[in-house]
């Protein structure tokens, strides 16, 4: 259907370029000049490459002044609007005049240099954003490296105008419950993923994958306010144990739809052979189905958690902060990420020192997670 | 010995039964979160919604302190920053796509490069806050003196840069993917005519894959909305309506995501939380809007 679709508008604009060629084609128009004059004199300059062309820009332009005048528009926003103008006429003026191209030979070399000016222009811009990452990453690297030594990963963070100090408390607490919140979402999400794979027909296979739509675009302060009203209102305080469940809802996207995957694109047989033996259900799914896709869903969870760890949103109202080492589950608790954003947004520069010292720690955890990821995805060919 | 082993099937069936009730059972709690979150965030913005009403969303003076609440500003700035950022990201993000799609999608570079926009996506959003509060608002700063506007460092349109970054992955990945399912027939078909590589680019790959891209971009578009903490730290965090056109692009503002992180915790009557709750819902509205249109977007893309 969309071949079909794609072919008629293919020859449609064949059609149209070829009338084009020959409607106008009475006299050939230099590209260059086409260019430089729309550039110069917007609408007039493209009266040279084509003349309904120039009358409907001009006319557009005087609409965009009257209507501006009349609803009392700002002149910046007026110079916006004209400045659009302004950029289609150069690409009408441009392609008009390319149209006009009678020779064969300059209009192929034409057509090839567009090609490879295009593709420099792909080249550039898909490898120049890197730059931003490498920037960040260099920058917290050399920040970061020189704050971490032991006397860093085994202290609390000192009070204002004290040197030294550590993460202890942050380390600890972003451990402690992200191993509790994948306590909780890694069954829960790989139950979940099995039961999608398993019935994907069913309507509530149909609403539960909804759900789990819905939750990976739920924005993460969203996650804090909810489960604030669910866990830290009836406790009273904000506690570790809410935090833990947050991130758990974080979590459980990415680990229900990484084993929904990977237990979709196993073979059929498989199954098959292990029920035709007389292996109860469960046990083929325990014992046949989940070794299998066993390396995919390893890559979920581990990506999971790397998401998980530098989440701050959710911790903001629940788990809160603690500027001390703390391992109770119904008291507030530090993490990474969350120190991070406390001695950021301080005013003191040993603060600001501590905060470089955490982000390189939670940026090498992610780092790492995602290295070691990949290679166990390419290591079991796993396609996530 | 017949007896033990109907026994042992029996238990057996009995674990079976179990085990597919407790699938069952999770698939049902998914949806119970679901349903759970819109309650809690109904129940708790009521008394906000009951008081201000529909009008709460144009109301332009947010004022804790003389009990007035209105969302424009924050609105304002959530449309701002994420349409910023989306402008700055989509020629990026297509580039990736079609260089990584079309122009090299084997090889070791091409599998770096892969490599390298995934891990945009895995530096925490924190960090990129951090970083840009240091580095990129000193530059932005400076850049805002050239142009002579007042030079605030932070606000809108830093906050924007920095997003810009952060979504990118999200539109180029999914964009990769859909360049390469383009048929080879129709590529090979358009090469057989006489067009050149840019000609095929444009005249067959996008549009074959023009939905699939729009919805990619519109998943960048709803993580756009709801990042939360390196706007917060970038925006400025000031509840006014700017005046003109040039402050409110380069002024600090704040959106909706921000005014959450920043005052839930400050919130001292119930009228003010729940005003913050009620822009936490509108979010939520939002952002799943987005990105279920998106999603089925690229089912109906792949399946067909």
């Amino acid at each position: 259907m969309i071949i079909m679709d794609i072919a008629n508008q293919h020859n449609q604009q064949q059609t149209l370029s070829m009338r084009q060629t020959f409607n106008i084609a009475g006299k050939q128009k230099s590209v260059l000049v086409a260019f430089l004059l729309t550039l110069f004199f917007g609408p007039l300059g493209l009266i040279y490459a084509s003349v309904t062309g120039g009358i409907v820009m001009l006319l557009i332009g005087v609409a965009i002044i009257v209507i501006g005048k009349l609803l009392a528009a700002s002149i910046m926003s007026l110079a916006y609007g004209l400045a659009i103008v302004w950029i289609a006429c150069m690409i009408w003026g441009y392609n008009a005049a390319k149209q006009t191209i009678k020779n064969i030979e300059t209009r192929i070399t034409f057509r090839n240099s567009e090609s490879i000016l295009y593709k420099s222009l792909i080249v550039f811009l898909a490898f120049v954003i890197t730059l931003p990452l490498i920037i960040v990453l260099i920058y917290i690297i050399k920040q970061g490296v020189t704050q971490v030594n032991w006397h860093f990963l085994t202290h609390v963070p000192a009070p204002v105008g004290e040197a030294g100090g550590g993460i202890s408390n942050a380390l600890l607490g972003s451990f402690i419950m992200v191993l509790i919140a994948s306590v909780i979402a890694i069954p829960v999400g790989m139950l979940a993923g099995i039961y999608l794979s398993e019935n994907p027909k069913t309507r509530l296979a149909y609403y539960s994958g909804l759900c789990v739509d819905i939750l990976q675009g739920v924005p993460s302060i969203v996650v804090g306010i909810v489960v604030y009203f669910w866990i830290v209102k009836p406790l009273g305080t904000f506690s570790a144990l809410s935090g833990s469940v947050a991130l758990a809802i974080m979590m459980l996207p990415i680990v229900i739809r990484s084993t929904e995957q990977t237990l979709k694109m196993l073979p059929d047989s498989l199954k098959e052979a292990a029920l035709s033996l007389g292996v109860p259900y469960h046990r083929v799914i325990i014992k046949v189905i989940i070794p299998c896709g066993f390396a995919g869903i390893l890559s979920g969870i581990m990506l999971s958690i790397a998401r998980i760890i530098g989440e701050t949103a959710p911790l903001l109202f629940t788990a809160f902060g603690n500027p001390y080492v703390s391992t109770s589950l119904t008291k507030p608790m530090e993490s990474l990420p969350h120190l991070i954003f406390t001695y950021a947004t301080s005013p003191y520069d040993e603060w600001h020192n501590l905060a470089w010292g955490a982000s390189f720690m939670l940026l090498m955890f992610v780092l790492i997670l995602n290295i070691v990821t990949k290679v166990i995805t390419r290591k079991w060919k796993v396609q996530l | 010995m017949e007896n033990k082993r109907l026994n042992l099937s029996n238990s057996q069936l009995k674990w079976e039964t179990i085990f597919k009730r407790i699938l069952i059972a999770m698939s049902v709690l998914l949806v119970m979160i679901i349903i759970g979150v819109l309650i809690t965030l109904i129940k708790e913005s009521w008394p906000s919604i009951k008081s201000l009403g529909i009008g709460f969303l144009w109301g332009k003076i947010w004022d804790p302190v003389q009990n007035i609440y209105g969302a424009y500003p924050f609105l304002l700035g959530t449309l701002l920053t994420s349409f910023i950022a989306l402008i700055i990201s989509v020629p990026f993000s297509y580039a990736i796509a079609i260089y990584l799609g079309e122009y090299n999608p084997k090889g070791w570079l091409s599998n770096l490069l892969k490599n390298t926009i995934e891990l945009i996506a895995a530096v925490p959003s924190i960090i990129y806050g951090f970083w840009g509060l240091f580095v990129l608002v000193p530059i932005i700063r400076t850049f805002e003196t050239k142009i002579h506007v007042a030079p605030y460092g932070i606000g809108i349109f830093t906050s924007s840069l920095i997003l810009a970054v952060m979504i990118i992955p999200y539109a180029a990945s999914l964009g990769i993917t859909l360049i390469r399912m383009v048929p080879s027939p129709l590529k090979e078909g358009a090469y057989a005519l006489g067009a050149t590589r840019f000609e095929v680019i444009r005249r067959v790959i996008m549009p074959y894959t023009r939905s699939g891209l729009f919805a990619g971009v519109l998943l960048s578009l709803g993580r756009a909305l709801g990042e939360t903490m390196a706007v917060t730290m970038l925006i400025g965090n000031t509840s006014a309506v700017a005046d003109s056109i040039k402050n409110a692009i380069f002024g600090p503002g704040n959106t909706m995501a921000s005014v959450i992180a920043n005052e839930f915790t400050e919130a001292d009557h119930t009228q003010y939380l729940s005003a913050l709750i009620e822009l936490g819902l509108v979010l939520f509205f939002v952002t799943v809007v987005i990105n279920l249109i998106g999603k089925r977007i690229i089912t109906r893309f792949t399946n067909s």
